[in-house]
């Protein structure tokens, strides 16, 4: 098992689905990639929801978290507050695309990379030209 | 304050969220997602049933109920918000069965840090803060007991006076201009509160007509 797991905030429990099981592929099953998206079949984010899939996490990974828009941050961070210390301080929030941030996660993740080298690969994706110049 | 009159609180805000769910979508749907009724409705909603649940034994435990059941259930920004606005407040109150106006002001204060640290939102952002702000201020300003029927009217008209400013937080920002002209759904939310909060405590509020901003 690699050394970071991947969990995905999004308001569409669809989108979030959507986006574990393109990374699942990629990675062939090396990283813990999660989805904490939705809330009752509704569009929205629960941070209760949040906090229980970074403490379902394995214990010995770090997490990098990628989010949509707007709340689904602040319900993040509100789950951190709800999460014991140890839980908080394994998670980070990235700053990067949703979906280029993550797969490029997933990628270096799958390589047993560490959580700043994930990080860090992840926001080169701000930077990444789809098509040839 | 005590248990009896927060319950009631807690309904009422039940009941009016229910009965300008609609507004409140319209309003959201205007400058945001269209959704801040249906949010508050539903997190109220599941809220009461929370209280009707549990026994309790101190504000701060009921409070604690609210804020957890706001949280998990809105699904927006409010969720959070408001929800964190409770848990502070539950903190505030801790393991009282009653408290007096100076607890009830000071408790609003840390719901305000509350809010203000989890949006990290300024008066003028066209927010619920541009409601809690001035209304905090005012009831903690008092030299002697607290003027709650002057508190319900700096928050409604707080509320009205969102109208025109540009939204700096949320989705309303994306519009920036073009969110100018509607009241924040959030603050018009947060004034009904205030409201609510008036009637628990003294009754005889004097509620804003808020239907008469649906088109």
């Amino acid at each position: 098992m690699a050394n970071v797991a991947i969990l995905i905030v999004s308001h569409s429990e669809r989108l979030g689905e959507g986006l574990v099981e393109l990374l699942e592929q990629l990675t062939l099953g090396k990283v813990h990639v999660k989805s904490a998206s939705g809330i009752g079949g509704q569009l929205g984010t629960n941070p209760l929801q949040v906090a229980q899939a970074i403490e379902a996490c394995p214990p010995a990974n770090q997490i990098a978290v990628f989010c949509d828009v707007g709340s689904s941050i602040m319900s993040f961070e509100t789950a951190c507050d709800l999460l014991p210390d140890l839980d908080q301080s394994r998670a980070r929030l990235v700053d990067a695309p949703l979906v280029e941030g993550a797969i490029a996660a997933a990628v270096e993740a799958s390589l047993d990379a560490d959580l700043e080298s994930v990080v860090q690969a992840a926001m080169r994706a701000h930077g990444l030209r789809k098509l040839s110049q | 304050m005590d248990e009896t009159a927060f319950i009631s609180w807690i309904r009422q805000i039940s009941a009016r969220m229910t009965e300008h769910r609609t507004l409140l979508d319209e309003l959201d749907n205007r400058i945001g997602d269209g959704d801040h009724g249906s949010n508050m409705d539903r997190g109220f909603q599941r809220a009461t049933e929370k209280l009707d649940g549990e026994p309790h034994e101190t504000l701060g435990a009921l409070c604690r109920t609210v804020g957890m059941a706001l949280i998990s259930s809105v699904g927006g920004a409010s969720g959070p918000l408001y929800g964190s606005a409770f848990l502070k407040l539950g903190t505030s109150w801790g393991a009282s069965a009653e408290v007096d106006d100076a607890a009830v002001c000071e408790g609003l204060q840390a719901a305000l840090d509350g809010i203000r640290s989890r949006g990290k939102a300024e008066v003028g952002d066209k927010t619920m803060v541009d409601v809690w702000q001035p209304t905090v201020a005012l009831l903690l300003g008092s030299v002697t007991s607290p003027d709650y029927s002057a508190a319900v009217e700096v928050a409604q008209q707080a509320a009205l006076a969102t109208a025109p400013m540009e939204a700096r937080k949320g989705r309303a920002a994306y519009l920036g201009l073009r969110s100018k002209g509607t009241c924040d759904p959030g603050s018009v939310s947060s004034a009904i509160v205030f409201e609510e909060l008036v009637e628990a405590i003294q009754g005889k509020v004097r509620r804003w007509p808020w239907q008469t901003l649906q088109s």
